[in-house]
């Protein structure tokens, strides 16, 4: 049963960071952080991300934009805004080596697989979902606040589910 | 600065994020200019070794995309 779990894990968690580099590339993004990795779980077979998100009315695409709509908007905030520039080019490059998480995406993955590991389940999507929601600051939880999402209702959405 | 410190802190992430992506292009100009790896790095105030390991795989990707069309 815990083999069982543990292979399971291994299978999600793959598929999680594949995809949390994929995003970080779309978006432009040389490290990939809380708010790829955000992305990333709606992007989970389990659908329990998503789930969470339909019920905000979010589609992953609709984040996305976010994202890089709060970028724009530090951006312009700081004095630079470039009239016909259409955001930022999507990285090219092959990723090499072991992913290098940013540290709030670390914390933010160790709360989602301690949230699991607490109720002896497989991590999903939902448990990063929580994991990313706790993240006081940064560029996460400054999209979750463009999009009106109430961090603490996503986390207890994700735990409820 | 009079704004927030998570507004001031989102400015300075989003101008490091477009610091990075100028840089990549403008390696990638330099590169089809014909600059070397060593000069790269001059201009940037690193080694050309670092400059290449750091802002290398996207122009090799390039290349490969370009080989397996031919």
């Amino acid at each position: 049963m815990r083999i069982a779990r543990a292979l399971r894990d291994m299978r999600t968690m793959k598929q999680l960071f594949a995809e949390t580099e994929a995003e970080a590339d779309r978006l432009g993004d040389q490290n990939p952080g809380a708010e790829h990795l955000l992305l990333a779980a709606l992007s989970l077979p389990d659908g329990s991300a998503q789930r969470i998100f339909d019920r905000e009315g979010v589609s992953r695409d609709a984040l996305r934009d976010a994202i890089a709509r709060v970028h724009e908007e530090a951006l312009t905030a700081a004095g630079l805004s470039e009239p016909g520039r259409s955001g930022a080019q999507a990285l090219e490059r092959p990723r090499t080596g072991a992913l290098r998480l940013t540290e709030p995406a670390q914390a933010a993955f160790r709360s989602a697989t301690a949230l699991a590991k607490s109720e002896r389940r497989p991590i999903s999507g939902a448990d990063v979902v929580a994991g990313v929601a706790e993240l006081e600051h940064g560029t996460a939880a400054r999209t979750l606040e463009l999009l009106g999402i109430s961090r603490s209702r996503l986390i207890e959405a994700a735990r409820a589910r | 600065m009079s704004e927030s410190p998570d507004q001031a802190f989102a400015s300075v992430v989003a101008l490091r994020r477009r610091a990075d992506q100028l840089e990549i292009e403008a390696v990638e100009q330099a590169l089809d200019a014909g600059w070397t790896w060593a000069q790269i790095g001059l201009a940037l105030g690193i080694s050309g070794q670092a400059a290449h390991k750091r802002l290398g795989p996207p122009r090799a990707r390039r290349l490969n995309r370009h080989a397996d069309k031919e």
